[in-house]
């Protein structure tokens, strides 16, 4: 499985959404990514790529996008 | 069921370390350095309850050493049921006779130290939908007294720290009590002297000081299922008051 495989069934199993709806999945537009749902998806992420979030990275991934930036600043190649 | 245990080498640590023992907890058992007494009687408490326990040292007023000690945990993967947050310091000083830098080496461990705790292992508590955190408050933080400006206020903060974080932690099946002890025989407390303990003593309906095993079996009620709707209170165990 590919970094970006393994980084978008995170959000599948996190947040409990569609793999087609992955890509554009924002706080905003997803109900399950409340906090609890932040929670979840963080915990899946960090377990597949081995790194923990930082508080201010928790404070930034507010969407797919900002999350593929926070896994490039701990060098993992997409 | 496993459970984590600050400040476990003496006083009401060293009790709940027993207690939790004895109803079948195994144990990381927190401390700031090893001594040969420490480690035998851990071994000797294990052996006696049939579990295990593990000697983690790290110094609370060190941030990076929190880190190591409780990475040093996590990186075991094994569930994590309870949080006992034990460790703490106590001071006696009027503000004028107090220095400032002393009272924020004492926020530093009573405080900020275990909230560093909670933040590394609450994440693994989400993980698993479950498990019951524990913050040694105190009577000091309920009840204003002269002298009790630094240890009073850091004992407050822990409890309004617990408040806040049932609420927080609740949804994801993590629940977090705090004890509010009176007086309790310990090396802590010997920092009084007789006339002072006798007063203290007085002040409780009881008349008479806690035991360090009256705390340690609420924390092991908090912990257990038997407490499993009590979320963000702060018990008070200090012989009524």
């Amino acid at each position: 499985m590919t970094n970006i495989e393994k980084y978008k069934n995170a959000f599948v199993e996190g947040l409990e959404i569609p793999m087609e709806e992955v890509e554009n999945a924002t706080m905003d537009s997803v109900d399950k990514w409340d906090s609890i749902g932040q929670m979840s998806l963080i915990a899946v992420i960090e377990d597949a790529f081995g790194f923990e979030f930082e508080p201010d990275e928790v404070m930034a991934f507010n969407s797919y996008a900002a999350g593929l930036d926070i896994l490039k600043n701990h060098n993992i190649e997409l | 069921m496993n459970a984590i245990i600050t400040g476990s080498n003496r006083g009401i640590g060293k009790a709940m370390v027993e207690a939790f023992a004895a109803a079948g907890y195994n144990i990381w058992a927190c401390a700031r350095k090893a001594t040969p007494e420490y480690e035998a009687w851990l071994n000797d408490t294990a052996s006696h309850s049939g579990v295990w326990i593990k000697p983690v040292y790290f110094e609370m007023s060190d941030t990076e050493s929190v880190n190591n000690g409780i990475k040093q945990i996590l990186d075991e993967n094994l569930t994590i049921d309870v949080l006992v947050n034990n460790a703490g310091i106590s001071t006696v000083g009027l503000l004028s006779m107090s220095k400032v830098d002393d009272i924020r080496k004492l926020f530093e461990v009573n405080y900020f130290a275990m909230l560093q705790i909670i933040q590394k292992v609450s994440k693994k508590m989400a993980r698993q939908k479950k498990g019951a955190i524990i913050n040694m408050g105190s009577i000091a933080g309920i009840e204003p007294q002269p002298g009790k400006i630094a240890y009073g206020s850091s004992k407050a903060a822990v409890m309004m720290m617990t408040k806040c974080l049932a609420k927080e932690l609740g949804p994801m099946g993590i629940r977090v009590n705090s004890i509010a002890p009176g007086p309790i025989e310990t090396e802590m407390i010997h920092q009084y002297n007789d006339e002072m303990l006798t007063k203290l003593a007085s002040e409780s309906a009881l008349r008479r000081l806690g035991k360090r095993e009256e705390i340690a079996q609420v924390a092991l009620f908090l912990a257990s299922e038997q407490a499993s709707y009590i979320n963000g209170e702060i018990i008070k165990v200090d012989g009524g008051r």
